[in-house]
């Protein structure tokens, strides 16, 4: 059968992000995938190095929405490393928080894309209506609803009075049942399922040999998370179980995801119950002194590391972001090959990609 | 640092220490680089199985490539620089030991004009095709496109 090269996207081929892919096939199935980057390039890298160093900490909660607090995070984490600053252990329980309810957020949103691409809208409808329960948290302890604003240098920007830990609690309790019925509905459903299971294979060995991160990552196998192995912020002190699957398919992906937001779930119900008490960031504005530093997080799509060089001026000389998209986004060569063209979005989901902080 | 005694044991000359930095960090020279990387990824006394991040960056005398790799048994980091000329940046490339520093490779080429010796694909990634210069080197002009 001769070869045919179609073309995919760039305008909304899973998200409303734009991507583009020359794909080849023979009839019905892929076989070979070529990707073009480049559309949302926004020339970030070179901004930040324009702007100094508190301005950045805006600039880089800009880069994504829905990682949105994962940048400034990593960003500060790094600018305290350099510094030497000892955050405070209230504000690294506070990161903790943030950091978990934009977790849960971001999976809930793949997970409704998912339903949404293989045509189950009302599950769709059903996963975006909890998210909204997420979406209203936010909005009433940070003010907004996807860019929290909570870091700074040396601490975060926010603190959590009883009358707000009481409503979170409630909150987070409203998540949990209806949190099991999709995660059923995800895992059981004959539909979901047939559209899911051995699609978009991404054995583990390639996966190691791309280095691939996050779900996609435990998804195929790799107990890695970011979290436990060289924690930040106050996960040293709290109990992560990171969940892996075997199945190496998207559909093991999106468990492996679905069972993330409960993981989040209970760890901030846990730090909200050891929550210590203290200030919530330091008292002064530090100066920055010339030095270079890696910082690491674990966003919701894996890895990020931020790698940092000051000269002791207020701007920064290199700041570069290595996203977890950038590692995952070059497996789906492998995971395209041999699967049907009405697949293509599917898989493309399961990466969760985030054209926007991956083009920068 | 227990690390940096047993690079220096191991490849002796072929590399220095980084001053001043927090993590362990050396130099290795563009001829060198890609015996030292081989070495750090397969021999099990290092185990640096994971290139983590590959960029480069460009000073006002010199410009550099910056390699993180990272031991995914006890997430140690390790930064690897290798310093370019400014006028020819040339370096060998990683791709045949690191699937992921072809990606990461054209990144670098794109942004900064560093030219990666036995890259697969060495193009463009993020800029278009027909685009003029190397958008993240210091002496790039924003106006001289606009006045064209």
């Amino acid at each position: 059968m001769s070869t045919y090269t179609i073309p995919v996207g760039p305008l909304h081929v899973a998200l409303e992000e734009p991507m583009y892919f020359r794909v080849q096939v023979e009839g019905e199935t892929v076989v070979g995938l070529d990707i073009t980057a480049g559309y949302v390039h926004r020339g970030m890298e070179s901004l930040v190095m324009q702007r100094n160093i508190y301005q950045n900490i805006t600039l880089t909660e800009r880069l994504c929405s829905l990682c949105s607090n994962n940048h400034p995070c990593t960003y500060c984490m790094a600018l305290e490393k350099i510094a030497g600053i000892e955050v405070p252990e209230r504000a690294q329980y506070l990161r903790v928080i943030a950091d978990e309810i934009k977790r849960i957020a971001s999976n809930l949103f793949n997970a409704g894309i998912l339903a949404h691409i293989i045509g189950f809208d009302s599950l769709f409808m059903h996963v975006m209506e909890i998210r909204e329960i997420v979406q209203d948290t936010k909005e009433t302890i940070y003010g907004n609803r996807m860019d929290l604003a909570v870091n700074c240098i040396g601490g975060v920007r926010y603190d959590l009075s009883d009358e707000k830990i009481k409503y979170i609690r409630k909150q987070i309790d409203r998540l949990k049942k209806p949190l099991e019925e999709i995660i059923d509905i995800y895992m059981n459903n004959k539909f979901v399922r047939a559209r899911t299971e051995g699609v978009g294979v991404l054995p583990k060995e390639e996966a190691v040999r791309y280095g691939v991160v996050g779900p996609v990552a435990r998804g195929s196998g790799i107990d890695y998370d970011v979290r436990v192995k060289s924690p930040y912020a106050a996960y040293d002190k709290i109990k992560v179980n990171v969940h892996v699957e075997n199945g190496s398919d998207v559909r093991a992906r999106a468990i492996v995801r679905l069972r993330e937001i409960q993981e989040a779930v209970n760890i901030i119900e846990l730090c909200l119950k050891e929550l210590p008490d203290g200030p919530t960031c330091i008292d002064h504005l530090p100066e920055i002194p010339a030095g270079e530093a890696i910082a690491k997080s674990e966003a919701p799509r894996g890895e990020l590391i931020y790698y940092l060089r000051t000269n002791g001026s207020d701007k920064p000389e290199r700041l570069k972001w290595r996203v977890p998209t950038y590692m995952n986004w070059e497996a789906l060569n492998v995971m395209m090959p041999g699967n049907k063209v009405a697949d293509i979005p599917l898989i493309i989901t399961s990466i969760d990609p985030c054209i926007s902080c991956t083009e920068r | 640092m227990e690390m940096m005694d047993k690079l220096q044991k191991r490849f002796g000359d072929m590399i220095s220490e980084v001053e001043e930095s927090i993590q362990p960090a050396i130099w290795v020279t563009k001829e060198n680089l890609l015996r030292v990387m081989e070495a750090l990824k397969e021999e099990d006394e290092f185990n640096f199985k994971l290139l983590a991040d590959l960029t480069g960056a460009d000073y006002e005398d010199h410009m550099e490539v910056v390699y993180h790799l990272m031991n995914l048994d006890n997430c140690q980091l390790l930064r690897v620089k290798t310093k370019l000329d400014k006028n020819n940046p040339e370096v060998d490339s990683l791709s045949k030991l690191w699937k992921a520093a072809v990606i990461q490779e054209r990144e670098a080429y794109d942004l900064l004009g560093i030219k990666f010796a036995g890259h697969p694909n060495l193009k463009r990634i993020l800029c278009p095709d027909d685009f003029e210069g190397h958008a993240l080197r210091k002496d790039f002009k924003l106006n001289q496109r606009a006045a064209k």
